[in-house]
């Protein structure tokens, strides 16, 4: 299988050509490291960070911006919202603070992106 | 009425008005004052949520509330003083900054400097002038991303996404991700306006069509929008007939680009850049006026905030040069360029420290040079595109060699 993607890591997105020969990864185009890496999950299970906004009670703000610690499978990022949709924080959040330990995959924790102060 | 003596006045506390105060403060300009219109610090950054900040700055990847925390805390540690929920209204040609707060009332800050960090405003409906009814339901992207983040409200069922700029992408995937059906992008331009990678993790990965060289022609619906027209247009963006299409739904977005927010100056009469729409600055992003410099999204549309931050510092060093050393209006080179460039900034340089110069091109373009003639300085590349800003950095050496009083950007073809 050949296939022409373009690499997401960062802004400059290069064009990068995966092949896969029996189970076998080859990349091409990539220019750092980072891509190579992106390219070989990209290819055979891609992942992405989610972030989204979950609501937070007696908080300076009505709403705290959180995301994952690390990437999801593409696939489950749908399921990973419905389960959001139930999770509600109570204020103060410090930047950083762990919301939810081992969500949907083991090690991935949904951590809150901004601090929110108590009202 | 209040009044207050200080050195600095920064006017915006988003990601350049921020860094610019605390380059600032560190440079020894304590008593600076920074005015914020809304009741929070940060300017837009707490409302994009996504990942994708400070990559270059701080050589990670951040969401946009965690960018601005850092510089926010940073802030509170220091104490800079801050009014927020405070609108600027005036600035006089003697640095005298007249400002409106609910609770404090009219106050009137006496001050050396003036930062001007005051963002930009997103392009309208009317500035890109789609006919058809007036229906609710009719968003900017950006307010779509303030509702959504922010205060948490949906703005409909089933939208389309007019333009293909960064927002209404990464609004796509937030629209898809929160249930609402996106049904398309309209973009009337052969390419996308937004970066490649959006495209990919915004639109590719939900299925959310791409409708490249396609205009969209009415908007209609009697109380809420019902249904949106597009056609396709051919190179010259003219509509090809029999292409017309009707795309159902009850929201649509635009996001046509964004504009330098400059009103505030319009009174002291500065030189304004017509290309940019944001004022004509030398390399310390000092403006014609002297005491009043300028950063961020309202001395151009930058695409990375990374950039936006670095160019504050910049500005916030103009400021102390001027304020200690008392730059006199050093000899300036004025900064020119071909067509093939659409702007870049600093328009003018002093020669007194090594530069980055902030470009960007009209059209896409392939196997290019970039060469500035007056210092024999050249750069290929193989493809070049307006959605993405090109920085040049170059050393006060290199800038020193310019004999004449200008210095020339053009961006020519490889022969």
């Amino acid at each position: 299988m050949k296939k022409k993607i373009i690499c997401i890591v960062c802004p400059v997105g290069c064009e990068v050509v995966i092949t896969v020969e029996k189970g076998e990864v080859s990349v091409k185009g990539n220019k750092c490291e980072k891509g190579l890496k992106f390219a070989k999950t990209e290819a055979l299970n891609p992942v992405r960070i989610l972030t989204t906004t979950v609501p937070v009670k007696n908080g300076e703000i009505k709403f705290l911006p959180i995301k994952t610690s690390k990437p999801l499978p593409r696939k489950v990022l749908m399921e990973a919202m419905k389960k959001l949709a139930y999770v509600e924080v109570e204020a103060p959040v410090k930047t950083g603070q762990v919301i939810i330990k081992d969500f949907l995959v083991e090690n991935v924790k949904v951590v809150a992106s901004r601090r929110v102060k108590r009202v | 009425m209040i009044e207050r003596k200080v050195d600095l006045v920064v006017i915006g506390s988003g990601p350049a008005g921020l860094a610019a105060s605390i380059k600032a403060y560190k440079l020894g300009l304590t008593n600076q004052v920074v005015i914020e219109r809304e009741k929070y610090l940060g300017g837009v950054l707490p409302q994009c949520i996504h990942p994708g900040f400070g990559l270059k700055y701080f050589k990670e990847e951040l969401t946009g509330p965690e960018f601005i925390q850092r510089f926010i805390d940073k802030v509170e540690e220091i104490g800079i003083g801050t009014f927020t929920d405070t609108t600027a209204l005036k600035i006089s040609r003697k640095g005298e900054v007249i400002a409106v707060n609910k609770k404090l009332g009219v106050m009137k800050i006496k001050s050396k400097a003036v930062i001007l960090a005051t963002g930009a405003r997103e392009k309208t409906r009317w500035d890109v002038k789609i006919p058809g009814d007036r229906p609710a339901g009719v968003f900017t992207a950006g307010l779509v991303q303030k509702l959504i983040n922010i205060e948490g409200y949906l703005p409909g069922k089933e939208a389309v996404i007019i333009g293909s700029g960064d927002v209404g992408l990464i609004m796509a995937r937030r629209l898809t991700l929160e249930g609402v059906k996106v049904k398309g992008v309209i973009e009337i331009m052969p390419y996308p306006g937004g970066l490649q990678r959006n495209i990919v993790q915004c639109l590719q990965d939900f299925n959310i069509p791409l409708y490249l060289s396609h205009a969209a022609t009415e908007i209609r619906g009697r109380e809420r929008v019902e249904r949106i027209k597009i056609v396709k247009v051919d190179e010259n963006l003219n509509p090809l007939k029999g292409t017309e299409k009707e795309i159902k739904c009850d929201t649509v977005i635009f996001s046509v680009g964004l504009v330098p927010e400059n009103e505030l100056v319009s009174e002291i009469g500065i030189e304004m850049d017509s290309n940019t729409l944001g004022p004509v600055v030398n390399d310390y992003f000092q403006t014609t006026a002297p005491f009043l410099f300028s950063c961020g999204n309202s001395l151009v549309i930058f695409d990375l905030v990374d950039y936006v931050v670095e160019n504050a510092e910049t500005a916030a060093e103009g400021v102390n040069f001027y304020l200690k050393k008392g730059m006199k209006k050093a000899e300036e080179r004025k900064v020119s360029f071909n067509k093939k460039i659409k702007f870049v900034v600093p328009q003018r340089v002093t020669c007194l420290k090594d530069v980055s110069f902030y470009l960007r091109v009209k059209k896409p373009e392939e196997k290019v040079f970039l060469s500035i003639k007056e210092i024999n300085w050249r750069k290929y590349f193989q493809k070049i595109k307006p959605n993405e800003m090109v920085k040049v950095n170059l050393k006060r050496e290199e800038l020193l060699k310019i004999k004449g009083e200008k210095i020339t950007f053009k961006l020519v073809r490889k022969s």
